[in-house]
């Protein structure tokens, strides 16, 4: 394509309108393929994370079969705009490798254990025939280990905590598996929300 | 399942043997005295109501309290205490003019109460891993003391004679019995993987000492009978099925059985079934199974008037309460509630309150 900037005065010539059309839809179309990334980047995890006191590291080996889960204490403070502000917290977690052999940060998902209804600690149920007819009769057949609250059965998945059934009114709580080496999983964060409303 | 904590009775003396006596029929001759209204929780709601049994209306509302929880009368009708849910809180009401006085911060959020009989001592259950019960004094009207109770506890139920107040777990699975002069846990009693203490009522010997526990626990329909004396379960009841077609699935959450009481006479034990939307009746102390009746859905807890002739049962998904003739065993009326009433209990007042319709 040839780019006549019209030099010898007068409209430019046909060949630079072009250009510039051609220009202005190139430059609109990389705009919407990157405003479509980041809508999909926030509908997939917009959730907001706030870094714990202290990370919390897990050896790996504890966490080399999956559907395991494997409980933890984390260090955190509350927000300064919660009710009872910057104040340390220690939150009961479990971390489980969801799947996979390779060790990227994908295969690990770790959740807070307090149920979001009204606060009891979920159990970590490995065996789905264990599940309460209450939750079958509503999920159909559960085939994976899932988190239940004896409380009230609220249910939640083993792969990111979101709601299955029950009367909770949100998923479980997450951190975030910031790193992963040869020998541990680092979590070194937490959902913004836990250190708020806690 | 095991006992825990081995602990040394108190001897029984000749006063220790007559108070609780003396103290279980001025209960039933009480009503004679003062004015018996029932306390309705509406859970979902912002109020508490006040229900006449002589006329099956609501005649007073309780306002500014939101997503109450326990309710508990003091035993000389002075005040209502409401565990608040939303502001973790015990709210205590002035009778007489039905008004909110003081909400005592409790140390965590709560589900029930229960009052001791003297009225001095007002226990609040503290749910959650970190739960457990704090004693509140009624006449500082401050928490005095926390003690931990693995698990967290839903309901602290006191025992007919004020001696104890047993505190349940779901969590933990495990009643917890604490006493109520030393302030704190003397033994427990566990059920087994999955068995969430719910709800649980007495029996009583002729001493008024405490004889047995029915307790309902999670995704049981049905009781478990534990003898207070072995300390241990000795049998269980399972309450009956119905088609499948008619049973009810909405609103279980793990507690198909929840609301059970024997009756002040002590002849009757009734006992709730969200499942079937039904309570059901026993005889005592043979636990003979009597009928049933069919109440509203989800029929969440059940208190009696002092007499035994009537049962209130909270119908927490119709917003209703059933009215039932116990001798008769027939709902008598539906009284329209609050939202997703729950716990109730009868209190006896010297007066009704003022602005009471």
């Amino acid at each position: 394509m040839k780019i006549d900037m019209g030099c010898r005065g007068g409209p430019g010539n046909v060949e630079t309108g072009n250009g510039r059309r051609e220009f202005f839809w190139q430059g609109l179309m990389l705009l919407l393929v990157g405003l479509g990334r980041h809508v999909r980047a926030q509908a997939t995890e917009f959730l907001r994370y706030q870094p714990l006191a202290r990370a919390v590291l897990i050896p790996i080996g504890d966490l080399s079969t999956p559907a395991r889960a494997f409980p933890f204490v984390a260090d955190g403070v509350t927000l300064a705009s919660a009710a009872t502000p910057n104040q340390p917290i220690r939150i009961s977690g479990m971390a489980v490798r969801t799947s996979g052999v390779d060790n990227s940060p994908e295969r690990f998902q770790a959740v807070c254990v307090k149920c979001p209804h009204e606060g009891c600690d979920v159990d970590f149920i490995t065996d789905p025939s264990r599940l309460p007819e209450e939750i079958t009769s509503q999920l159909g057949k559960v085939t994976e280990p899932v988190y239940v609250c004896p409380c009230h059965n609220s249910t939640f998945k083993m792969d990111d905590g979101s709601r299955l059934a029950g009367p909770a009114p949100r998923g479980l709580y997450r951190f975030r598996v910031t790193r992963v080496n040869a020998t541990a999983i680092e979590i070194g964060e937490v959902e913004e929300d836990m250190l708020l409303f806690v | 399942m095991t006992s825990s904590a081995n602990t040394r009775r108190r001897p029984w003396t000749l006063f220790g043997i007559g108070v609780p006596a003396v103290l279980a029929v001025a209960s039933l001759s009480a009503a004679a005295a003062g004015k018996v209204l029932i306390i309705q929780s509406n859970s979902a709601g912002d109020s508490v109501m006040l229900i006449d049994p002589t006329t099956d209306k609501v005649v007073a509302e309780i306002g500014g309290i939101e997503v109450g929880h326990g309710v508990a009368a003091a035993p000389d009708g002075s005040r209502i205490y409401v565990t608040n849910e939303s502001l973790a809180t015990v709210d205590v009401v002035d009778v007489p003019t039905l008004s909110v006085i003081k909400r005592i911060p409790l140390t965590g959020p709560p589900n029930n109460i229960a009052v001791r009989k003297d009225g001095q001592r007002v226990y609040a259950a503290i749910t959650g891993a970190n739960g457990g019960v704090d004693i509140i004094d009624t006449a500082k009207l401050e928490k005095i003391k926390f003690i931990r109770v693995l698990g967290g506890v839903h309901n602290p139920i006191m025992t007919p004679d004020s001696k104890f107040v047993v505190a349940g777990s779901i969590g933990a699975a495990q009643a917890t019995v604490i006493d109520t002069q030393l302030e704190r846990a003397i033994w427990s009693i566990n059920f087994g993987d999955g068995e969430g203490v719910r709800v649980f009522c007495f029996d009583w010997n002729p001493d008024g000492s405490t004889k047995r526990l029915f307790v309902q626990l999670s995704n049981f329909h049905g009781f478990a009978i534990v003898d207070w004396e072995k300390r241990r379960e000795v049998g269980r009841i399972t309450q009956p099925e119905i088609p499948a077609a008619e049973r009810n699935s909405e609103g279980i959450q793990g507690a198909p059985a929840h609301g059970i009481l024997v009756t002040p006479d002590g002849k009757q034990l009734w006992s709730t079934s969200k499942i079937n939307s039904r309570v059901y009746a026993y005889s005592m102390p043979d636990l003979k199974y009597l009928g049933e009746v069919k109440v509203g859905l989800v029929p969440d807890w059940i208190t009696f008037t002092p007499d035994s002739k009537k049962l209130y049962v909270a119908n927490a998904h119709d917003n209703t309460v059933s009215v039932i003739d116990v001798a008769a065993r027939k709902e008598i009326t539906r009284i329209k509630v609050g939202q997703i009433p729950k716990r109730n209990a009868t209190g006896i007042f010297p007066a009704l309150p003022s602005g009471t319709k």
